[in-house]
């Protein structure tokens, strides 16, 4: 194993210079580069055009260029932008990161919300319930995100309207100043019910466990949200009363920070996850149907085995062979954002960067952000075919 | 003792103002508030000499000083940092006085050494700025020097009629010179996105205070500000400036609607529609202005006339064709269609919104199919095909390819409507949207015998208000004389009378300084396009500024205009709550 | 090996696999209804010209935006009639600024008739026809307008365009799925079966065992290898020759276009069925191949550097001439010595790393740039997708190889290889039947990115163009209006209820097919 492990990765190098050269090709083939745009302003003349170009350097030949990119690649570096004059991780770094909030959220909601459909459609195939989340998971991934952002922009102006109240955000991160006053209030109001929910939940856990029974999978959801909750709400009780009504973003307290970056991102990510859930639901519901149907579920189930420990001990980790194989793109998709809906909710991803670039043709930030998600997606790669060997002991390699 | 104090710091502040700059306000103003907008995208540097987009100047021009400006009462200029100026030499020479006392926000005096540095760091071909064509004149270099601490002089080669526009910024030498002398490299590394707002120092009206990326530019009143208003207290009046950026238009329009953002300019009458809506509505105090002027950006199709097909290249040039063409637009759905309902067809190359040049009193060739096909009939194209597409004598079909950016839904459309117009009299117009880039590289590089591979382009340019200014579009050997282009900066091989004039005009009108000999020949010149149409004018979009109520100082609807927006100076904007 | 027997009696329990498969299908209640909306739609997106009153092209720009022509069932005096429609006036509103359509019955009223004459079509391309749904003279005579689900920016009718749209919508769309698919399968099927199983490419002229390795094979193998080529080059011969005589005279048309990549991919599978069955045998042609291969590659580095070689001087000189003497130097020692094996699972996944780093709009805007403008919109958007599937069949192809690692080593498959079945016989009818359930979820989960996908090569330019039409198309006409698509005027939002509709109903289908196609489930 150790063997297939360090000839995998040797394998990355030839792979990353292959993937970066291409990458770096289609990209200068594309017809003008960065300065391009510049020739249609009345106000340049063909001089500092020509003045331009030669300083950036993309008067030089192809592989000169791409050899003085990786030459800074091989030294950590990945570039100077061109319109920002900057380092691009400068430029793509801190997108990145709020891009990742989302996608982190997004792709938490997905799994939590469609295995767990995915197995009960599987089990109860055929059902109304089965239908209607069918119909419910492809009403999200045939509504194009950019639209369902839209709407989830407006709908929070109607609710504005309606209730005089910022219920939703109107996009964005974060806002200029943090009602802390409205904070604390609020936290007043929802505090006892989370308190009262994560017990109720606290004691259902507790009287499973005392019964000798592995908690139910809604108790455990239960049992963390509320728990959560109620500790984040915490925070606003215990200091809020002592803050100022009103406070820019910057001076204030970190929960306050978090709260309002939370709160901005739930649209999004509502947006977000409902167009991926389709997919991962209706792919374990098929692979559970599949499984389900295995002799050996069935030679579980003669055994006696509960119900419980067939279906989740025995299927499930058969089924999600298709999912651990694609664990190698969730990587680079961590920093790859959250597509056009950041544009559409002024969320700062990276998207609305790249679309930037891509447009400026800013050579280095796209070159940037291609070598970050093919490194990502080689490690990507490595890591699900390790676990997929991991997984199902049958699966061998060599 | 408090009033003591206070008379005390008044008197002070008057000693540091010594010359302040008076602005003239629509009403008398408070001080305090906020003020917020939206932007589209992110400034990419604070940076002038490195800055190129107006996300990036629309910002450094709330906190670096320009020497003059345009008056936005008159349009005629106006000093900024420059007190007054004087007019040597037959206009060869220009003197300009700055504000004794005016100071940059870290204390430092604002003086002719940073006047002259500033003046020969955007000059260096080696910094390539964006403003370096201000200081180059057919080739020849414009030269800034200092007089004394509070004089600087600028010699030009020639007469030059916009030498008293100086839109350029002006940094503070003691942070510049350094790196200027370190380096370029160093230089232009100066005031990235990364540098700490603290360190960003001021001389304009507001100063950076914080900035997240992606999220917002946040700008407060600037305290050493030369200015003040009538009754001598000191502006900005606005204690903060807020830039949301906000990528998207639709996301625009609903923090406008929410009472988010202070000013919105609505793109079409849809959003016009919502904003009313709203405002009838009682939810949303604001007020609209549709239709108040037309937006500086121009749409029109350019000719080929050094196609590689000497068919096609005689076509394009005969005026009668280019006069067909020109009846087959159907300015008004354009207006309808494309531009979502509010807009003003255009007929000539300067924009409706100068009125200091503009003149309507040009040829127009409005919409007329059958005129048109009258024109085509005399060029020889009589007869239809099997297919229906007219044909000359020799059984050529009257076809062209008719190509536009990919992206730029008004222009789209403008173009499909062309196209239909054009099919149903039988010329066979075949349009593509195609990649920006890659229809630049088309217009602007022939091939190493003139020639260039495209029919006709669907393009724009940002219009100014200095018509010497497109100089690079009219004269003959202008790098965007887009119809007839030389190679090498050399003329066209082959020039029409016509070009010859525009481009006599255009020089004269760069050197005379009477302003009203300066617009008899702009007008002679829009009369000599519109009459010639080497450029074939299609439609203008509205200019339909909207407000929220709570600002003051704002310009009324009489005059809201595209050049100088909704106020005539920000820093006369108020708070009324 | 195993002999079928032959099944002689109509007993219910000896139908055959499809025959079963057809029964279980045809009990699946939302699988009928799924596959009779699709009936629908095709046939909708068929008679398309019959259904719509105008032709696609047709468009009333003074009606732009304009909302559905009301229909009137009742008379002046009340009493039912014959439902007739009234001259109306589009403007826009000099106060709200919104778009408003004027009825006026005052002005004329027009009696809607079906199954009438409208302005003329060729049904199919082919024929010419005049019939039309509905309409009337007045339609043809434009007194007044008819657009039962109101109109686009361009004042064109929705409801036709639905049709017009379908046609694009509904087969190029799955046209672009099937083929990625195709190719996703087939290089996952490979690189999963022969993972950890190197074969081998090439053996040194000097090494022993290259002679060995030729000697393997007999003669038969030999004449049956000279045969497969001669047949080889014939089959090209054969191709290239419709493509000059059919094919390329008339590229304009889709029709032609589609015939051409029929003929391309059933050449390329016979072409492949040769290489296997027949050259493949014989190792010394296979020996032949890779010594081939080789020389071509030297070449190409030979090429390369000397082109190098003359646009450079100095150390970047002698550095591109030290690595190419490098690796000429290689292959001359491959040519002679070792033996080379592949791991074509390696050489599959890496490439598609490789693959995957090439960024899709800068493809796509080099592709606008290559593909003259005289190529029609339709014939632009299937090449288009044709090569984004020959870039974009990784992750499939992963998943597929993901599977087909865990089910070559199930019992069935073990004992089929035990049985001395072939490779391709293996895999195709013991190891992919097991990756049906993934294929079928999938392909209904890749048909609506790729019918909305499809907007966005518009949008370069690569896709359908206007006045054309598909769904994706119609549905970016919404999202270019905002929210007012809600507010004002919800018609915008009828393609997506189409869209939704058909992904449903695919979907359906899938369930259906999955359920059917498994052979555990009882009929």
């Amino acid at each position: 194993m150790y063997a297939y492990i360090v000839r995998r990765l040797l394998q990355l190098i030839p792979t990353f210079f292959g993937a970066t050269l291409l990458a770096f090709l289609v990209i200068q083939l594309a017809p003008g580069d960065f300065v391009t745009r510049l020739e249609l302003d009345p106000t340049q003349d063909r001089e500092s055009i020509a003045n331009l170009r030669q300083q950036l350097g993309l008067d030089q030949p192809l592989p000169v260029q791409y050899a003085k990119w990786l030459s800074g690649i091989l030294q950590g570096y990945l570039g100077l932008s061109l319109s920002y004059k900057t380092d691009v991780w400068n430029v793509i770094g801190p997108r990145i990161l709020n891009s990742m909030v989302l996608v982190v959220l997004a792709t938490l909601m997905i799994y939590l919300i469609a295995i767990p459909i995915g197995v009960y459609s599987a089990i109860y195939k055929y059902t109304w319930q089965d239908r209607l989340f069918t119909v419910l998971a492809f009403f999200g991934l045939a509504v194009p995100n950019f639209f369902f952002g839209l709407i989830m922009l407006f709908l929070a102006v109607w609710l504005y309207d309606l209730t005089d109240m910022r219920l939703l955000p109107i996009g964005g991160m974060t806002n200029e100043f943090l009602h802390l006053g409205n904070m604390t209030r609020a936290a007043q109001w929802f505090f006892p019910p989370a308190l009262l929910g994560s017990l109720v939940f606290a004691a259902l856990f507790w009287r499973r466990t005392r019964q000798k029974l592995a908690p139910t999978f809604g108790q455990w959801v239960g049992l963390v949200l509320f728990g959560v909750s109620a500790l984040l709400l915490l925070f606003p009780l215990w200091q809020g009363p002592g803050l100022p009504e009103r406070l820019p973003y910057t001076d204030a307290p970190l929960w306050a920070r978090i709260t309002n970056v939370l709160w901005h991102a739930f649209p999004v990510v509502i947006v977000v996850g409902t167009s991926g859930l389709a997919g991962l639901m209706r792919v374990m519901r098929g692979q559970m149907l599949d499984v389900l149907s295995q002799d050996y579920i069935r030679t579980a189930r003669a055994k006696g085995l509960s119900e419980r420990v067939v279906i989740y001990k025995h299927a499930l980790r058969n089924a999600v062979i298709p999912f651990i194989a694609g664990i190698g793109g969730l990587l680079p998709g961590l920093i790859g954002g959250a597509g056009l809906v950041e544009v559409t909710m002024a969320w700062p991803g990276i998207t609305p960067a790249l679309l930037e670039a891509i447009s400026a043709i800013d050579l280095y930030v796209i070159m940037g952000l291609i070598t970050i998600t093919t490194i990502l997606l080689m490690i990507g790669n490595v890591i699900s075919d390790l676990l997929l060997a991991w997984v199902d002991p049958r699966i061998r390699y060599s | 003792m408090r009033k003591l104090l206070v008379l005390g710091m008044l008197a002070l502040a008057g000693v540091a103002l010594a010359q302040p700059k008076v602005f003239k306000g629509t009403e008398p103003g408070r001080a305090g508030g906020a003020y917020r907008v939206t932007a589209i995208s992110d400034p990419r540097t604070w940076n002038p000499f490195v800055a190129r987009e107006t996300s990036s100047t629309d910002i450094i021009s709330l906190f670096l000083p320009t020497l003059t400006g345009y008056s936005p009462y008159t349009q005629a200029p106006e000093g900024n940092l420059a007190k007054s100026w004087e007019v040597r030499n037959n206009g060869l020479t220009v003197i300009f006085q700055l504000r004794e006392g005016a100071r940059w926000s870290d204390g430092r005096p604002i003086t002719a050494d940073d006047v002259v540095f500033s003046a020969t760091v955007h000059a260096d071909a080696r910094v390539n700025s964006n403003a370096r064509s201000s200081f180059i004149l057919d080739g020849q270099p414009i030269r800034w020097t200092k007089v004394d601490q509070f004089r600087v002089r600028a010699d030009f080669p020639k007469p030059y009629a916009p030498a008293l526009i100086q839109g350029w910024y002006i940094v503070p030498e003691h942070i510049f010179g350094p790196a200027y002398r370190a380096g370029v490299q160093q230089l232009q590394a100066l005031w990235n996105l990364d540098t700490p707002p603290a360190q960003i120092v001021s001389g304009g009206p507001f100063k950076l205070d914080s900035y997240v990326k992606g999220e917002r530019v946040v700008l407060v009143r600037n305290p050493n500000y030369w200015g003040v208003d009538e009754r001598g207290s000191p502006v900005a009046y606005l204690e903060r400036y807020t830039v949301q950026i906000v990528p998207d238009l639709n996301a625009q329009l609903a923090r406008f609607l929410a009472g988010d953002a202070d000013v919105f300019a609505a793109a079409n009458a849809d959003q016009v529609a919502q904003v009313l809506e709203r405002i009838r509505a009682g939810r949303l105090r604001a007020e609209i202005f549709p239709n108040a002027d037309v937006t500086l950006g121009t749409n029109f199709i350019v000719f080929n006339w050094n196609h590689k097909d000497p068919f096609k290249e005689n076509l394009f040039r005969q005026v009668k064709f280019r006069r067909a063409m020109a009846h087959l637009m159907d300015k008004k759905s354009m207006i309808e269609v494309a531009l979502g309902g509010l807009g003003q067809p255009q007929w000539s190359p300067i924009s409706i919104p100068n009125k200091a040049f503009f003149t309507d009193e040009v040829a127009k060739y409005e919409f007329n199919p059958q005129r048109a096909a009258q024109l085509l009939a005399e060029l020889g194209f009589r007869s239809k095909n099997r297919d229906g597409w007219l044909v000359n004598a020799q059984g050529r079909v009257l076809e062209f390819n008719l190509v536009t950016n990919q992206g730029n839904n008004v222009r789209e459309r403008i173009a499909q409507i062309f196209r239909d117009e054009a099919r149903k009299i039988g010329v066979k117009v075949e349009y593509r949207p195609i990649d920006f880039n890659e229809l630049v590289r088309q217009l602007t590089s022939p091939a190493a015998d003139g020639t260039r591979e495209f029919d006709a382009i669907l393009i724009g340019l940002t219009g100014g208000i200095e018509p010497a200014f497109s100089r690079n579009v009219w004269e003959l050997n202008g790098p965007l004389h887009m119809w007839n282009l030389g190679v090498g900066g050399k003329n066209p091989a082959k020039v029409e009378a016509f070009e010859v004039l525009i481009d006599s005009l255009m020089k004269r009108g760069a050197t005379t300084l009477d302003q009203a000999q300066r617009r008899q020949i702009y007008v002679q010149f829009q009369k000599v396009v519109a009459e010639n149409l080497p450029i074939i004018y299609t439609v203008a979009p509205a200019y339909n500024p909207a407000r929220l109520t709570r600002l003051g100082g704002m310009f009324s609807k009489e005059q809201v205009n595209a050049i100088t927006g909704q106020a005539p100076y920000i820093e006369t904007v108020f708070a009324k709550e | 090996m195993l002999r079928r027997v032959p099944s002689s009696s109509s007993a219910p329990a000896n139908r055959s696999f499809f025959q079963q498969a057809w029964l279980r299908f045809k009990r699946h209640p939302l699988a009928r209804l799924g596959a009779a909306i699709l009936l629908v739609f095709y046939l909708g997106a068929l008679f398309a010209d019959f259904l719509a009153p105008y032709p696609e092209e047709k468009s009333f720009r003074d009606f732009s935006f304009a909302a559905p022509t009301q229909i009137f069932w009742r008379d002046e005096n009340g009493r039912l009639t014959r439902p007739y429609v009234c001259a109306s006036e589009r403007r826009r509103n000099p106060e709200t600024f919104k778009v408003e359509v004027i009825t006026d019955c005052e002005k004329g009223r027009y009696p809607i008739y079906f199954f009438t004459k409208g302005e003329p079509y060729h049904f199919l391309g082919l024929f010419p026809a005049d019939l039309r749904l509905m309409g009337g003279p007045w339609l043809l005579e434009d007194k007044a307008r008819l657009f039962l689900w109101g109109t686009d920016d361009f004042g064109r009718d929705i409801w036709g365009r639905i049709w017009f749209g379908a046609r694009i919508s509904l087969t190029i769309g799955i046209f672009a799925v099937a083929l990625a698919l195709l190719i996703g399968i087939f290089m996952g099927s490979i690189s999963g079966y022969y993972a950890g199983r190197p074969v081998t490419f090439s053996i040194g002229l000097l090494n022993p065992r290259f002679w060995a390795f030729v000697r393997a094979s007999r003669l038969l193998d030999h004449l049956l290898a000279l045969l497969g080529l001669a047949l080889i080059a014939a089959l090209f011969w054969g191709m290239a020759q419709g493509y000059q005589l059919y094919i390329r005279p008339d590229l304009q048309r889709v029709s032609t276009l589609l015939l051409g990549m029929l003929g391309l991919g059933v050449g390329l599978v016979l072409f492949g069925l040769l290489l296997y069955s027949l050259v493949w045998r014989s190792h010394l042609v296979r020996a032949l191949l890779w010594l081939l291969a080789w020389v071509g590659v030297a070449w190409l580095v030979w090429i390369t550097v000397w082109g190098f070689l003359q646009s450079s001087r100095g150390l970047e000189a002698f550095l591109a001439g030290l690595l190419g003497a490098g690796l000429l130097g290689a292959i001359g020692y491959i040519l002679l010595w070792p033996r080379i094996e592949l791991d074509l699972d390696t050489l599959i996944m890496r490439s598609v790393e490789v693959l995957a780093a090439i960024p899709d709009l800068f493809l796509l805007i080099i592709l606008s740039v290559l593909i003259p403008m005289e190529v029609p919109p339709a014939v632009r958007f299937v090449l288009v997708v044709t090569i984004l599937s020959f870039v974009n069949w990784g992750g499939l192809a992963r998943i597929i190889r993901s599977q087909v690692l865990q089910l070559r080593e199930m019992e069935y498959a073990q004992a089929a290889q035990a049985l001395g079945a072939g490779d391709a016989r293996i895999v195709i009818r013991h190891v992919l039947p097991g990756t049906y359930t993934y294929l079928i979820v999938a392909v209904t989960l890749a048909i609506p990115g790729f019918i909305l996908g499809e907007s966005g090569l518009s949008f370069l330019g690569l896709g359908i163009q206007e006045p054309a039409t598909s769904w994706g198309l119609m549905l970016s006409k919404a999202q270019a209006t905002g929210i007012t698509a809600f507010t004002e005027r919800p018609w915008l939002l009828i393609p997506g209820v189409f869209i939704f509709m058909a992904v449903l109903a695919y979907n359906f289908m899938g369930d259906g097919l999955r359920d059917a196609l498994d052979p555990r489930t009882k009929v």
